[in-house]
């Protein structure tokens, strides 16, 4: 391990970091099997690392992590909302982000190239989805998911947890194991952590999420969220043992503890010590009410360590997302942006287009004014009406819209930190999604109530209130 | 107000007339290269893409269009993947009313559906990818005609299509056929020829149409080679009587698309279009298979509908046939390996099954050496396997790219051989692996 400069006041974490560091290098020792993919990579995870060494610290608050394969580089803060670069084997990506869906190898009706024209950094794909069709042994024979679907930038693979929830009417759950049914065959498949471990490390994303218990966070169940909680430490400790290609690939842990903030804390405390290069807050964005949804989150991004990207999975909608990166988070993902794009919904600064609505048939105006994406530059709102939900090219056109707009919102929120007036943009945001009087001939939706005064919604007060923002009433 | 374009058509090789010995005008069966000119004059400033000269070189295909979309191919793409020398189709049974079209502005369907990189916009009654089921559906007042348009069977009437067209302002418009099915006896025949003559002169002579709008008169009759030479002699001579006469740029031969024998068609092809003169264009809808273009070509045909490779790309196949006679010759004493192997991939030696599984683990692009928007990213044949077998919308997009690509290609290297001479040498090396691997 090369001699790394003190780094003042961070010495304690620094050294903790270095402990850990040593570690996962012991650890690749035993590392085989993955799939063989190109080596041009890892000299991106090693420069970002040389720079993060050799460069002086910017200050107490800014400290970096650095795991085999992955660094992050936090740049700049405003309140708690945060400014970073996290160098993957493929991608040095730009926090915060939102990352759309892959779910079957393939982000629905885009190619790779117009995923690179709306400037996207990192596609998600799912393990259970994919070790389904086509199977992570075939993957592998193709040289890992990043040669499969042809695409070179990052790449995160989600465990299954979240199909613990969407398939959960086809499983069960046990301390050893999920057991899916196939909808189709009734064929049952058991995934283990160690036996996603071995799924993720054979497909080979970036990124990698441990395999989490996840309940609906609208269950109500307090004994089975306790319960959850604490096996996804223990599936957590058996990932961790499982992951075999630390070099190239990098593993966070879950978060969990349902709607439960004391049981949220203790997920926090239980998984922090386990120095996972990055964490994530799971089992939310499953419709609870919004007041837990950003209690939940609020309470578990307090005590993830400050060093480490934060990504709260399931985050679509773009007033969550605004609220999650003050409150300190760095990554999204959602399908909602392709699929409300499937059903004739495009995003704009002031909520909703639903062009099925008569409103649009004559309106020659592109989608929004401004937007650089390619479907704006060439069609408006009015051939978006006749086409949408009845062609399927419109699912193309609207998607390459909506997945631009979320990339665009995330560089203007970026931006807005890196020059410290985050605050204003998250004030002029809120205005514009939730408008006092809206124009004639403004024909959008917002994406929810708003309050009877025309003021953004409580929770939505209260969250950023907590975040030391206020919304000027 | 949008800029007018106006229409011409001129031939620029036509050199196998004394190949052929089909007797009487022979010269209408000749394999031939032209181009069609859009003129716009620049009265409209803002759309300064539509400005200028346009060409459009032939034989080629259309583009075929949902709602003046290419089927899933964003409109701009789908022109780079035909290599911008394709007309578009827009079928009118898309815009079937005066409802349809209420949200088109004054640039017509060009501006209003980003169709401005088009050489040339067709408007046709039929919708090339649903052509055989329209035939038998004509209704029995004498005015009308039986669609399936996306909207379900709507009847249309002459004047509705003229005023659809005057909302979607095609470069080119071509009139309604009256379709014979196989089956028809002589009564039947005779009745489409008088409906689609009396389409024709009512379009004509009542001064509806609005704008440039060039014509293409249809041309009916049947596989009965005296009717249809016949309804060929009567549309030209109510052309050259027609005032509106410069208007009609061509013809549509109408009734090929039922599947018939090579002879059969060749024989209908040569039966309506003796009549016609050398000057106009040729629209023959209902060819598509590389096999059936090659054979339409050499009976002179300038223009094919573009379904054949969308509905390769649904149904799971990309092009892969040879596309110059030296490739062809090369490829005809290759072994097929997959044939030697006993296994069995649910395609032809011209199209490859992307759907067996014999293509699960295969790393190579669809066509070594493609050079279209799949193959040289590359996407591989396993991933488009892989993207088929979940339902995934990219697999026939990719396949989509692919096949307009290959396919004009071949449009590509059929011109180049027409003007140099050696079309029948590349007709007959393609001939020849066919058979070879059949």
């Amino acid at each position: 391990m090369d001699a790394a400069p003190r780094r003042g006041n961070n010495n304690k974490r620094r050294r903790r970091e270095e402990d850990s560091f040593e570690e996962f290098v012991s650890d690749e020792e035993g590392g085989g099997g993955g799939s063989g993919d190109d080596d041009d990579g890892s000299s991106l995870v090693s420069s970002a690392r040389a720079r993060v060494l050799s460069s002086p610290p910017l200050s107490t608050l800014l400290a970096s992590s650095i795991s085999p394969a992955l660094v992050f580089e936090l740049s700049s803060r405003e309140k708690r909302a945060r400014r970073a670069t996290m160098t993957t084997h493929h991608f040095a990506c730009q926090l915060p982000m939102f990352m759309p869906v892959g779910t079957q190898g393939s982000v629905k009706g885009l190619t790779a190239l117009d995923l690179e024209n709306a400037r996207v950094q990192l596609i998600l794909g799912n393990t259970y989805h994919l070790e389904q069709r086509p199977g992570s042994a075939l993957i592998e024979t193709m040289g890992g998911l990043h040669n499969f679907v042809s695409w070179k930038q990052a790449m995160l693979t989600d465990s299954g947890g979240f199909q613990m929830v969407s398939l959960s009417d086809l499983l069960e759950v046990s301390e050893h194991a999920v057991t899916f049914q196939d909808p189709a065959t009734g064929n049952t498949t058991t995934l283990t952590p160690e036996h996603c471990m071995q799924v993720q490390n054979r497909i080979g994303a970036d990124i990698m999420m441990a395999l989490d218990d996840v309940v609906s966070s609208t269950a109500n169940d307090p004994k089975r969220y306790e319960e959850a909680t604490y096996r996804t430490t223990r599936w957590l400790k058996r990932c961790i043992a499982a992951h075999k290609r630390t070099d190239r690939q990098s593993l966070f842990g879950i978060v969990q503890g349902g709607l439960d903030l004391a049981l949220r804390r203790k997920s926090c405390e239980e998984l922090v010590p386990l120095n996972l290069p990055g964490y994530a807050v799971g089992g939310l964005s499953g419709g609870e009410d919004k007041a837990n949804f950003w209690r939940c989150v609020d309470a578990s991004l307090e005590l993830l360590p400050e060093n480490k990207p934060r990504y709260v999975m399931g985050v679509g909608y773009p007033v969550d997302i605004v609220v999650c990166v003050a409150l300190g988070a760095d990554m999204f993902d959602c399908v909602y942006p392709t699929r409300t794009a499937r059903f004739g919904t495009a995003m704009v600064s002031s909520g909703l287009l639903k062009l099925r609505s008569r409103s649009f048939a004559n309106d020659m105006r592109p989608i929004e004014a401004g937007c650089d994406c390619a479907t704006c530059k060439r069609y408006t709102r009015a051939y978006l009406h006749t086409i949408v939900t009845r062609e399927p090219v419109a699912s193309s056109l609207v998607s390459v819209h909506n997945v631009r707009y979320m990339m665009r919102l995330m560089e203007q929120i970026r931006e807005a930190i890196e020059n410290n007036r985050f605050e204003a943009f998250v004030q002029q945001f809120m205005r514009k999604q939730f408008p006092r009087v809206r124009a004639n001939d403004d024909y959008a939706v917002p994406y929810e109530k708003m309050e009877e005064d025309g003021r953004a919604p409580v929770w939505v007060r209260e969250a950023l209130a907590k975040a030391g923002i206020a919304l000027k009433s | 107000m949008c800029a007018r374009r106006v229409v011409s058509f001129a031939l620029d090789h036509a050199k196998y007339a004394q190949n052929n010995d089909d007797g009487g005008n022979a010269s209408s069966l000749a394999p031939r290269t032209g181009t069609i000119t859009v003129l716009s004059d620049q009265s409209d400033g803002k759309s300064a893409s539509t400005a200028g000269t346009q060409k459009l070189l032939t034989p080629t295909s259309l583009v075929c269009t949902r709602r003046a979309s290419a089927h899933l191919l964003e409109n701009d793409r789908a022109q780079k993947a035909y290599r911008t020398n394709a007309a578009v189709c827009v079928p009118i049974t898309h815009f079937p009313g005066e409802k349809y079209v209420a949200g088109i502005q004054s640039g017509g369907i060009r501006e209003f559906a980003n169709l401005r990189a088009a050489p040339v916009v067709v408007a046709t009654c039929d919708d090339p990818i649903r052509s055989e089921y329209s035939y038998s559906q004509t209704t029995n007042k004498s005015k009308g005609f039986y669609r399936l348009t996306p909207f379900g069977w709507l009847s249309l009437q002459p004047n509705q299509v003229r005023t659809i067209a005057n909302a979607i302002k095609p470069d080119v418009l071509a009139l309604p056929i009256d379709d014979v099915p196989p089956a028809a006896g002589k009564r039947r025949r005779e009745t489409a020829v008088s409906r689609t003559h009396a389409w024709l002169t009512e379009t004509l002579d009542d001064g509806e149409l609005q704008g440039d709008v060039a014509l293409l008169a249809g041309l009916t009759g049947g596989t009965d080679e005296v009717v249809r030479a016949r309804a060929a002699k009567l549309t030209m001579e109510a052309v050259r009587a027609s005032s509106a006469c410069s208007r009609v740029v061509g013809v549509t031969v109408g009734g090929l698309a039922h599947g018939y024998p090579a002879d059969t068609t060749k024989a209908m092809l040569a039966a309506s279009l003796e009549a016609v003169p050398e000057s106009m264009v040729r629209y023959a809808p209902g060819l598509g298979a590389p096999d059936d273009v090659l054979r339409a070509v050499a009976s002179g045909v300038d223009l094919f509908d573009g379904a054949y490779p969308l509905t390769c790309a649904s149904d799971g196949y990309a092009l892969t046939f040879p596309l110059t006679a030296q490739a062809a010759r090369d490829a005809t004493h290759e072994v097929d390996a997959s044939a030697s192997a006993g296994v069995d991939v649910g395609s032809d030696a011209s199209k490859m099954n992307l759907r067996a599984v014999a293509y699960r683990t295969d790393a190579r692009p669809l066509v070594v050496g493609c050079t279209c928007e799949a193959c040289s990213r590359p996407y591989t044949r396993a991933y488009i396997h892989h993207l088929l077998n979940v339902h995934e919308l990219l697999g026939e997009m990719l396949l989509e790219v692919h096949n307009a690509h290959h396919y004009s290609l071949f449009f590509e290297e059929m011109r180049r051989t027409v003007d140099d001479n050696s079309f029948d040498d590349f007709a007959n090396a393609h001939f020849a692996y066919r058979s070879a691997h059949a």
